[in-house]
């Protein structure tokens, strides 16, 4: 019961950090969804085995947080939903790609174990950013930035309803929950006699509660069309930003910053 | 002034599984009247309210707002023209802020940003609400969450409020601020309520739904003192019109 208010109450706090007034919150939110899209796209194309050269796009990712005054734990928090997911993909790579790739003294590191780390690391890279992007960017900027990008607008209304409408499912079941809970004190979950009848309820009244906001929309002239929040135009610092970017992360592609710097340090 | 009118002549409506809902209603409200329409659990109100605004379509009669018939055309027209406030907030309210929801209506109406500022402005200075303009809504009492509701729809700058039980789960405090801001406005009220006391406080005119019709419509005081009809349709006096239960007793 508790764990459902709670996931309620945690969805609910992205929504209340993207409303934050810093200068991330501030830039548009088209050059924001650019950018993430792109880091993302140059994150997941690093080789497999390029561990050490993906490091500077931790930079990124500290910038966002530090500058747009953004919790670390909560975000690292829910990018976790992924790992499991992640480690069962990557499972069989170590026992399948077996070759030695490192070897320190007499410890040798396979290539499987590399491959699995950066999947790894790529997973989280990728999370983190998209988190990221919504905890800085309130969801009706983001659609009308996806509206900007033409992005078929069926697609970003179901974005925004499902958003919506999450609240709505959550809040019917626990209260639902509630309502069992108290009069079945000893029972730890749901007799499985009930899974039936009351994922019906939960479903038909989400329903109806859905359609009464649905109503409550169209009372107020919605038409399909969203018109919350109009997006302002780019100024120059969006560009600049957005330009940043784009030469950072290719050149920290293209080239191993890591092992330059190092090469330099140690005059190699 | 008769444009804007509210006329229901001979409307029927029926429910998909057959249940008769409204029988044959007739109705006529006048500029600026404040009308309760009060009536038993099932009574119909709410089918009644729902068909005002053309959320349910009747299958037989017609409805006109200011001389305008309701149907699939004139939805449109007619909707920037009534203000409702459902009975639950929560379903209202649905943006982010106080402000995007307030602003929901005027920007669906495509006004320029600038005058969706005032009107926002503006609504929530009515209801006394624009220290809550950056709060996400689900966070606000339940009287703040009607005042905005309110808010909502005043920001249309509609001719004509709907109000599916205003008073309902306000605290006695609330409610009374509620009342006044209701008897502040100058628009058509239409008011569905079974807090009897408070359509006495607001409304003069009042008409009594049974069975999908209207038995009675009149003033609102006599209607409401009328015990025999009240009881006849599941509805009792309010209670600033039964005898005080101490000094009854003395007699």
């Amino acid at each position: 019961m508790i764990n459902i208010k709670n996931s309620i109450y945690k969805i609910r706090f992205l929504d209340e950090i993207s409303q934050k007034n810093t200068f991330i919150h501030k830039l548009h939110p088209l050059v924001k969804l650019i950018v993430s899209i792109f880091y993302i796209i140059m994150t997941v194309s690093y080789g497999k085995y390029e561990i050490f050269s993906m490091m500077p796009l931790l930079i990124y990712l500290v910038l966002v947080f530090n500058l747009g005054d953004i919790p670390l734990k909560p975000i690292l928090k829910r990018s976790l939903i992924v790992l499991p997911i992640v480690i069962g993909l990557g499972i069989f790579n170590p026992i399948l790609d077996n070759k030695p790739i490192y070897i320190f003294h007499s410890i040798s590191i396979s290539r499987g174990w590399v491959s699995y780390l950066s999947l790894i690391i790529k997973s989280f890279l990728s999370v983190i950013c998209a988190l990221l992007l919504i905890s800085t960017t309130s969801m009706d900027k983001l659609a009308k930035a996806l509206q900007q990008l033409h992005i078929p607008k069926i697609i970003i209304m179901q974005l925004l309803f499902t958003y919506r409408y999450i609240y709505v499912l959550l809040e019917e079941f626990s209260n639902i929950w509630t309502a069992y809970s108290l009069r079945a004190p000893n029972q730890s979950g749901i007799h499985y006699k009930l899974w039936g009848p009351l994922l019906g309820q939960v479903l038909i009244r989400t329903y109806d509660r859905a359609e009464r906001i649905y109503s409550a929309m169209k009372l107020r002239g919605y038409n399909t069309e969203f018109n919350n929040t109009e997006n302002d135009k780019l100024i120059l610092k969006d560009y600049i930003y957005l330009i940043f970017w784009i030469v950072f992360l290719l050149v920290v592609k293209f080239y191993n910053i890591p092992v330059l710097l190092g090469s330099i340090f140690t005059g190699a | 002034m008769s444009h804007h009118k509210v006329i229901l002549n001979n409307v029927c409506f029926t429910y998909p599984d057959g249940k008769n809902a409204l029988n044959g209603i007739n109705i006529e409200i006048h500029h600026g009247e404040s009308v309760a329409i009060i009536g038993a659990n099932g009574a119909g109100k709410s089918t009644l309210l729902l068909s005002l605004v053309g959320i349910l379509f009747p299958q037989k009669g017609e409805i006109r707002i200011g001389e305008m018939p309701v149907t699939k055309k004139t939805l449109n027209i007619v909707r920037q023209k009534i203000g409702f406030t459902f009975q639950n907030s929560d379903e209202q309210l649905f943006n982010s802020t106080v402000y995007e929801d307030v602003a929901f209506g005027p920007r669906n109406y495509k006004l320029p940003e600038d005058e969706v500022k005032k009107r926002v402005e503006k609504a929530l200075e009515i209801v006394g609400a624009s220290h809550l303009k950056d709060r996400p809504p689900y966070k606000l009492s339940g009287g703040e969450k009607r005042s905005v509701s309110i808010a909502s729809v005043l920001s249309m700058e509609p001719d004509i409020l709907l109000l599916d039980e205003p008073s309902s789960s306000l605290d006695p405090k609330a409610r009374r601020k509620l009342i006044n801001l209701l008897n502040q406005f100058k628009h058509t009220k239409i008011i569905t309520s079974h807090d009897l006391d408070m359509v006495l406080d607001v409304c003069e005119r009042t008409i009594v739904i049974g069975n999908g019709q209207v038995v009675a419509d009149g003033n609102t005081f006599e209607i409401l003192n009328n015990g025999e009809l009240l009881d006849k349709y599941g509805l009792e006096k309010p209670f600033v019109l039964q005898g005080c239960p101490i000094c009854s007793n003395k007699n």
